[in-house]
């Protein structure tokens, strides 16, 4: 239709040009801004115009350094206070706001937790100089600490795959006048159990009833024999029970029963030393940037497939396949909270009573493929739909063509329907992408509180992390920018592979 | 003429509303917001000039909260909490000083260093709160044992009552806060064995002169070692709901929280018999105090329009008032830090906490005065990864120690 050029001129005054305001306003504005504000050092709090500054300071610092004009607007905005001799201003908005800053900004002012420090953010994230929970990294994981009471049990598993696989032929048999297998754990042998042989002293007539060693003694005593012990240091250990036994008069039987108490927690430290070094595990820590990828990668690949064959299944005509469809599509109606809450309950509770296995979502080998595995049932609903779109706009009479001319169900699938079928394929990579490399609520509510712990922290919660418990917004901000760049780059890249493969169609 | 009168009424209304002073005021406890709420409107009956308007952001109430004073629409009273927070706002120049008020005069000296910076009070303290022990009496009298007052007694308790098959302690591991606050109340307490004072150790390292593994950091270890070792196997996955319920329903005997925890304990099983006692982490019961402190305070926003603020502190001047302090222990249920002030209606543990703290003194809450990221990040998270296994004790005390010197630099000018 042609159109007069007036009418065209309307058109984008009335339409084209709110549009452009409301773009600028609401989102190449504070953008910009962002992009500022990951280029300092700011701490999310301080304003960059002081609220209240010494009147020698105010004077010296901004004051003397300004035009006549500026300082005559300042004076409107800064009041003095003579009681405290500072300057004080209220809180300040908009335009007032800008020209404040843009004077103090001619004057050379820049609060300490407000600084330019050009690309230190950048070069910092891309150097390795944020926090090692940042990058993919290996780190041991130590099963025991040597200072602690032995475990009274240990699964069984977790003892022989992990500890006894990793100990010499002497150890395993120091290990077996340790711990007995019982069933499906490891217990500790009763005579090994430091609380009943530190009980051998504590419930000493002296100590208990008597009074006449203090508690402090015992305790001092207790635990320079569990240090010599780590140590396998004999003379020591005889040293500090000799010494015990002649600064406390004790009876002859509970003289024994120190020596024997003394001798039995000696004896602990040799095993808890190899406990502590051999059941260890080496393992790998996605970090921030690792689980980001990994998340990415799971949940596209992932959801994709699975909403692919659901639309196939659905393309067909079973009955039921209207409330099929619903039913799948269900789970995206819901929101992230609720979704993360009623998988909360089935790891907690539904699961460990099915499988038997007690840790589901507090395990960090599992909570990664939990999130994943919630994420693609939530996100699948929405990509069936579009799957089905597509599907059905292919024609009938291509795939009857195509049986009559003798394909079968496979040649079909992959030789027309995959083909006819790649802008609804690009639509749903693009989306997944983008939507899985910025996900923050599914993962925030489902481990967020212990995601550092885990190691499921993706990267927006990371920056949400940053800018608000670590009070890093420049850095923050620099890390957002980032992940912007790279959602471009990788949806960018995507777009134009997929675009070609249509043209090929 | 009917017209005409709801007409004049209606505007005479405008105009009254017109008039009153409208406050907004901030608060982030979200355990008991209808006693707040309660007060607040005794106050607008006794003010009519006076309307406040409560604003809550449960569960980050501190991350908008800086969003909101960065942008400069703080609210006119804030709540709080005490030490790093209040000394955060004050130095960059949010609260107003209220070292002159009279009302700060009503304030138990030993509640004031928690709301002074640079030598002026910036804030209203408000409560005090410890952390401890809440054990539940009929457990204990089931199985004969008595409240532990050394470190010995609850390793016995914990041994009889994991024999019965009862978890000690109901856990809470899921979110990093409650093993922040146990590992900052071992360190504190600890420190008291080496004569530190826990003020004195804050500004050491600030100063860069000391390190958190100043005290036996086998022992802060160990006992965190145990804390876990008796908790029920999948505390991982525990949150603060199913601490409570865990501990509400005797499922566990014990818990480590604060009292805010006991009302929200009491509310789900009315019939719980409670008492609170300190953590024992010494065998000599004399050096085992309860972790004590101011826990939140009211300030004044610097930006409000002098009315506003005048007004501001009118309400704050109006909480000392016998009527106000009243309402405050019996509706919001909190203790109080003025001079003079009768809890008993609270119940069992919250005399315990005042009692024991009056008769045995306590340990500050360090934390509170430890920088804000230090505290939020490697001291919680740090613990929280310790005890999943994922951090070495070695490297929770290193990551304290670094984080700590970067922060200490941000604020040196």
């Amino acid at each position: 239709m042609v159109q007069t050029r007036s009418r065209r001129r309307l058109y984008f005054i009335a339409f084209v040009l709110p549009a452009l305001a409301l773009y600028g306003l609401f989102f190449a504005y504070p953008f910009g801004r962002g992009i500022a504000i990951s280029f300092t050092n700011w701490d999310g709090l301080t304003p960059r115009s002081p609220i209240s500054m010494e009147k020698a300071e105010f004077e010296a610092r901004i004051l003397s350094r300004v035009t006549e004009a500026d300082r005559a607007f300042l004076a409107g905005v800064y009041s003095y206070d003579e009681h405290d001799g500072a300057y004080h201003r209220l809180a300040l908005r908009g335009a007032t706001r800008n020209r404040v800053e843009a004077i103090l900004r001619r004057a050379g002012y820049e609060p300490e937790t407000y600084k330019r420090i050009g690309l230190k953010n950048y070069r910092d994230i891309l150097s390795g100089g944020v926090d090692a929970r940042f990058y993919p990294r290996r780190f041991t994981k130590k099963n025991y600490n040597e200072d602690a009471e032995l475990p009274r049990r240990i699964d069984r598993r977790e003892y022989e795959a992990v500890f006894l696989a990793k100990t010499t032929e002497e150890e395993r048999s120091l290990a077996e006048t340790f711990y007995r297998r019982d069933g499906e754990s490891y217990a500790l042998l009763p005579e090994r159990d430091q609380f009943e042989l530190e009980d051998r002293i504590w419930l000493l007539p002296e100590v208990e009833t008597e009074k006449t060693v203090d508690s402090g003694a015992v305790d001092r005593f207790i635990s320079a024999i569990k240090g010599a012990g780590l140590e396998k240091d004999h003379a020591t250990a005889k040293r500090i029970v000799s010494e015990f036994l002649t600064e406390h008069r004790l009876s002859e039987r509970s003289s024994f029963e120190v020596k024997a108490a003394a001798e039995g927690l000696f004896a602990l430290g040799e095993f808890k030393r190899i406990l502590a070094t051999r059941w260890v595990e080496s393992k790998l820590d996605l970090g921030v940037i690792g689980f980001t990828v990994f998340f990415a990668l799971t949940t596209v690949v992932g959801a994709n497939l699975l909403a692919f064959l659901i639309a196939l299944a659905l393309d067909t005509k079973i009955r039921s396949r209207n409330v099929l469809r619903s039913v799948f599509f269900l789970p995206n109606v819901l929101s992230m909270v609720v979704v993360a809450l009623i998988w909360s309950i089935v790891f907690s509770q539904l699961l460990p009573r099915i499988t038997g296995i007690e840790k589901w979502m507090g395990d960090p080998n599992k909570a990664p493929w939990l999130v994943s595995a919630v994420a693609v049932w939530q996100m699948a609903g929405y990509y069936m739909v579009i799957y089905l779109a597509g599907l059905q706009n292919i024609p009938a009479d291509v795939l009857e063509a195509a049986m009559i001319d003798g394909a079968g169900p496979w040649q079909r699938l992959r030789n027309v329907t995959l083909p006819l079928l790649v802008p609804a394929i690009t639509v749903c990579l693009f989306l997944s992408t983008a939507n899985a490399l910025k996900c923050f609520d599914l993962v925030y509510a489902l481990s967020g509180p212990s995601g550092y712990a885990l190691g499921t922290v993706p990267f927006v919660m990371d920056i949400f992390f940053d800018a608000f418990a670590k009070k890093l917004a420049g850095l923050a901000t620099a890390k957002a920018t980032l992940l912007f760049l790279v959602i471009l780059a990788i949806t960018g890249i995507q777009l134009v592979i997929m675009k070609r493969k249509e043209l090929d169609a | 003429m009917k017209r005409f009168l709801a007409l004049a009424l209606a505007a005479l209304s405008f105009v009254s509303l017109a008039s009153a002073q409208k406050l907004e005021l901030y608060y982030y406890k979200q355990e008991n917001q209808d006693g707040l709420k309660k007060l607040v409107a005794e106050f607008m009956k006794d003010n009519p000039g006076i309307e406040i308007n409560m604003l809550i952001i449960p569960n980050d109430a501190d991350a908008t909260m800086s969003a909101r004073a960065a942008q400069g629409q703080l609210s006119d009273i804030l709540q709080m909490q005490s030490y790093s927070r209040v000394f955060e706002y004050a130095q960059k120049g949010y609260l107003v000083d209220l070292s002159k008020e009279p009302v700060l005069g009503k304030v138990i000296d030993s509640a004031k260093p928690a709301v002074t910076w640079n030598g002026k009070q910036w804030a209203l303290p408000m409560d005090f709160a410890g952390i401890g022990i809440i054990y539940n009496k009929d457990i204990f009298a089931k199985y004969g044992l008595k409240a532990p007052a050394t470190y010995r007694d609850l390793e016995r308790i914990c041994k009889t009552l994991t024999d019965n098959g009862v978890t000690p302690f109901a856990g809470l591991l899921k979110s990093n806060w409650s093993m922040g606050h146990f590992i900052t109340l071992v360190q504190t307490n600890l420190l008291a064995e080496k004569n530190i004072d826990p003020a004195k150790f804050v500004a050491d390292m600030n100063a860069g002169k000391t390190s958190y593994g100043v005290v036996d950091t086998k022992k802060l270890f160990s006992i965190l070692d145990f804390y876990r070792a008796n908790m029920a196997k999948n505390a991982e996955e525990m949150d603060w709901n199913e601490q409570q319920a865990d501990f509400a329903n005797g499922k566990a005997a014990m818990m480590v929280q604060g009292l805010w925890s006991y009302g929200a304990a009491i509310s789900t099983n009315p019939k719980l018999n409670c008492g609170f006692v300190p953590f024992p982490i010494y065998n000599d019961a004399k050096m085992n105090k309860f972790y004590a402190d101011v826990d939140s305070c009211f300030g004044v926003s610097a930006q409000s329009s002098p009315e506003k603020r005048a007004a501001a502190l009118k309400f704050l001047a109006w909480l000392s008032t016998p009527k106000a302090q009243k309402l405050w222990v019996e509706e919001y249920k909190l203790t109080s830090t003025f001079k003079g002030a009768d809890v008993k209606a609270l119940g069992g543990p919250f005399v315990d906490l005042m009692s024991t703290v009056g008769a045995n003194g306590a340990y500050p809450w360090a934390f509170a005065a430890y920088p804000t990221a230090v505290f939020e990040d490697a001291c919680k998270n740090g613990a929280q990864q310790y005890v999943f296994g994922k951090k070495t004790a070695a490297a929770v005390i290193a990551d304290i120690d670094k984080q700590w010197a970067s922060e200490a630099a941000k604020t040196k000018k």
